[in-house]
C-alpha cells in the first residue's frame, strides 16, 4: 500500500482524538503513581505521549488479564453456550515499536491458520493501533538489538504511525481504515525534509542504547547449554519465583481457565486468566511436574523467549522492552544470563576438553 | 432433599473472619439458599449437637482444654474447613511461639497473668489437633474465595487455592511496586488469592495468607535487607502472619 504521510499540529491532534472518542474507546499511556500505564482515556489531556515505558504493555487490551470466554446456561436436560460477541471498537494510542512488535508476535500465537482464538480475533479485529516512534531509551531496554525498535520499520499490522516533531506530529497511515479517518482532516502532506528529520532522529537514537544483546547463533548457543551453571545459580541466589517477569512481558500468552458456577448450577461463566510458567504448578501434569525446580522454570522463561520461540513461531519471543528485569525484585537480567552462556559455552568447552 | 447443615466455630482468634462473613450482604443470602446454617455465634443464639455436613473452624489451637471440643466437631462433621489464617497456619497468634510464656503474658495481662483460662501452649493450626480437610487462609478471609470454596464443595468439585505469588494479582492491577516506593513487601513469595488488596491500597503485603509452596526464603530476606532492613527485622517482619511456617523452615542465625 502506498503510504500517506501528513503533518498534524498537536492541538489539532487532540481535538481529532476527542472526535474519535465518539466512535472508539481510546486507550493510551497515562501517569499512575509516578510510572505509566495504558489506560482507557476519558480526558484526552490525560494522555502522556512522551512516556518512556509502561508496566504492562497494551496487550492487556487485546489479550485481557482475565476475560470471559463464554457463558454456559443450563437448559432442559442439556445446556447452551453463549460466546463473547460484543467487544467495543478501540484505538490504542502511542504504542511504541517494541509493543507493536509484541502484538504482532501475539498475532502469530493466537491467529494460526489452523486455529484462531475467538476472543483474541474479536478484539484484534476491533482494535486500531496508532504507533508512536519511541524517543526514550531506557537503561533496561534493548529493542535495537532485537530488531524491534526504537522506530517502527514495518509497513503492516497497524494503522497509524506518529513521529513527534515538536509542535506537530508526522502522521503516516498504514491501513485503509486509517486513511479513511484521516481524510476528512484535510491535512497538509509531509515533505521530504520531515522524513530527513525523522531519519536523523532515528540514527541518533540508535547510538544511545546502553543495553544490548548479540543474537548471532543465540538460539543454538542457548539450546546447547541447558545445563549451564548460570541457570542453577541465578535460580538459587536470586529468583523468587514471583512471576513478575511473565506478568509484565508483552508477549507472554499462557492462560488458565476456570469456571465460575452459580449456586443454583443454572449458569456458569468460563473465564480465562493470565498464567505463568514461573508458577510451581504450571507444568504439573497427571502424576508429575516436569518443571518442579526454580532452575527449570527460570531457564524455561529465558530459553523460550530467546531460543525455542524461534522454532515455534519464526521470531524471537523477546522484543527487548526490558520490563522483565525492571520489575524483577532482584533485577534478574536475561541479556546478562544469555551473555554468560555465550561467554562460557559449556558444550563447546567440553568438546574442546576444557570443562 | 435437605440442605447441607453448616456450622461455624471459633477458637483462639478475634472472630474477625466470622464478622467478614456476616458482611457478605447478597452473597451471604445466596449462600443461605444453598445451605442451612445451624450454629454461628456471631449471628444466632441456637447451637447444635447434631451431625454436620461442613464445620468451619476459625482460630488457632492454643489450649489443651479446647481439644475435646475440636474432636467433637471432627466426629460430627463430614468436612472440616480451617478458615482464616489463625486456623490455617496459627496466624498472628503464633508470633508468641518463640517467646517464653510468662514474658508476653506479663506484658499483656499484668496482674491477671496467672488466670487459668490464659494457660496456653504454642499457637498451632487446627490441623495440629484434628484432621482438617481444607484450609482457607487470609486475615481476614477473602469473601469471594470463601464463597467459591463452599460452592465447589456443594457441587462436588475439589476446591482450588492459588499457589502463586501476590505479585501476579498486583501486576495485573498495575500497582506501583512497593519496592519502587522504598518499602518492603512480601508479595513475591506470599500466597495470592486476596486480589493484592494491601498493595492496591498502598500498604506492602505482609503475607497473611502464608507463602507459596517452595518459596526462596533466602533471596526474599536478601531483597528485604537490600531494601534497608536489618536481617533480624526482616525475619521479624516475615514472621508477622507466618511464624509457624517460617520457624519450621528457617533457623534464624
Amino acid at each position: 500500500m502506498p503510504k500517506d504521510a501528513f503533518v498534524i499540529e498537536k492541538n489539532q491532534f487532540s481535538s481529532w482524538l476527542k472526535k474519535l472518542q465518539e466512535s472508539f474507546q481510546l486507550i493510551g499511556p497515562v501517569e499512575k503513581e509516578g510510572h505509566f500505564v495504558f489506560s482507557l482515556i476519558e480526558e484526552v489531556n490525560d494522555l502522556v505521549m512522551d512516556y518512556d515505558t509502561t508496566m504492562l504493555g497494551p496487550r492487556k487490551f487485546i489479550f485481557l488479564p482475565e476475560e470471559k470466554i463464554c457463558t454456559i446456561y443450563q437448559k432442559d436436560q442439556g445446556f447452551t453456550i453463549k460466546k463473547v460477541q460484543d467487544v467495543p471498537g478501540q484505538l490504542l494510542i502511542g504504542v511504541h515499536s517494541c509493543d507493536l512488535h509484541a502484538i504482532l508476535v501475539l498475532d502469530k500465537v493466537f491467529l494460526l491458520k489452523s486455529f484462531q482464538d475467538h476472543n483474541y480475533r474479536l478484539r484484534r479485529e476491533n482494535t486500531l493501533i496508532m504507533a508512536l516512534n519511541c524517543t526514550k531509551v531506557c537503561p533496561t531496554c534493548f529493542c535495537s538489538s532485537m530488531g524491534t525498535g526504537p522506530f517502527v520499520e514495518l509497513d503492516k499490522g497497524f494503522d497509524f504511525l506518529l513521529t513527534d516533531c515538536g509542535e506537530s506530529y508526522l502522521i503516516e497511515s498504514f491501513s485503509e481504515k486509517a486513511k479513511d479517518l484521516l481524510l476528512p482532516l484535510n491535512l497538509p502532506q509531509a515533505d521530504d525534509s520531515l522524513f530527513k528529520k525523522k531519519e536523523q532522529l532515528f540514527q541518533e537514537l540508535k547510538g544511545r542504547f546502553i543495553k544490548n544483546l548479540d543474537t548471532t547463533n543465540l538460539v543454538q548457543t542457548l539450546l546447547e547449554n541447558q545445563d549451564h551453571p548460570v541457570w542453577q545459580r541465578t535460580a538459587e541466589e536470586r529468583c523468587l519465583g514471583c512471576t513478575n517477569c511473565t506478568m509484565v512481558c508483552p508477549t507472554c500468552f499462557c492462560f488458565n481457565v476456570k469456571d465460575k458456577i452459580s449456586f443454583d448450577l443454572k449458569e456458569c461463566d468460563r473465564v480465562r486468566y493470565w498464567d505463568s510458567c514461573q508458577e510451581l504448578h504450571f507444568a504439573e501434569v497427571h502424576g508429575a511436574n516436569y518443571r518442579s525446580s526454580r532452575k527449570a522454570r527460570l531457564r524455561q522463561f529465558v530459553t523460550h523467549k530467546l531460543a525455542t520461540w524461534v522454532e515455534q513461531f519464526g521470531c524471537f519471543g523477546c522484543i527487548g522492552c526490558g520490563r522483565c528485569m525492571y520489575w524483577c525484585p532482584t533485577h534478574i537480567d536475561l541479556t546478562e544470563m544469555a551473555k554468560e552462556v555465550q561467554k562460557s559455552n559449556f558444550k563447546r568447552m567440553r568438546e574442546d576438553g576444557y570443562a | 432433599m435437605d440442605k447441607p447443615k453448616v456450622a461455624f466455630f471459633d477458637f483462639t482468634s478475634c472472630e474477625g473472619c466470622q464478622v467478614e462473613i456476616t458482611n457478605f450482604d447478597q452473597q451471604l443470602l445466596n449462600l443461605l439458599e444453598a445451605v442451612d446454617i445451624v450454629e454461628f455465634r456471631e449471628i444466632m443464639k441456637e447451637t447444635t449437637s447434631d451431625p454436620l455436613d461442613i464445620a468451619f473452624i476459625e482460630g488457632s489451637f492454643s489450649r489443651d482444654q479446647d481439644l475435646p471440643g475440636l474432636k467433637n466437631i471432627r466426629q460430627r462433621a463430614k468436612i472440616v474447613i480451617a478458615y482464616g489464617s489463625c486456623a490455617a497456619t496459627g496466624g498472628i497468634n503464633a508470633l508468641k511461639n518463640h517467646k517464653p510464656d510468662y514474658q508476653y503474658k506479663m506484658e499483656v495481662y499484668g496482674a491477671d497473668a496467672s488466670m487459668p483460662h490464659l494457660e496456653t501452649h504454642k499457637a498451632l493450626p487446627i490441623s495440629a489437633a484434628v484432621k482438617v480437610d481444607y484450609s482457607i487462609p487470609g486475615c481476614p478471609i477473602n469473601r469471594d474465595e470463601f464463597v467459591r470454596v463452599v460452592s465447589d464443595l456443594l457441587h462436588g468439585k475439589e476446591p482450588y487455592l492459588p499457589n502463586y505469588a501476590v505479585c501476579i494479582e498486583c501486576k495485573k492491577k498495575e500497582n506501583l511496586c512497593r519496592f519502587d516506593n522504598r518499602e518492603v513487601c512480601l508479595g513475591p513469595i506470599a500466597r495470592a488469592g486476596c486480589g493484592a488488596i494491601c498493595p492496591s491500597n498502598n500498604v506492602p503485603c505482609e503475607a497473611c495468607r502464608g507463602f507459596v509452596d517452595t518459596p526462596n526464603y533466602a533471596s526474599m530476606i536478601e531483597v528485604m535487607v537490600n531494601s534497608g532492613l536489618k536481617k533480624e527485622y526482616a525475619l521479624t517482619k516475615a514472621r508477622m502472619f507466618s511464624a509457624n511456617i517460617l520457624d519450621n523452615n528457617l533457623s534464624p542465625k
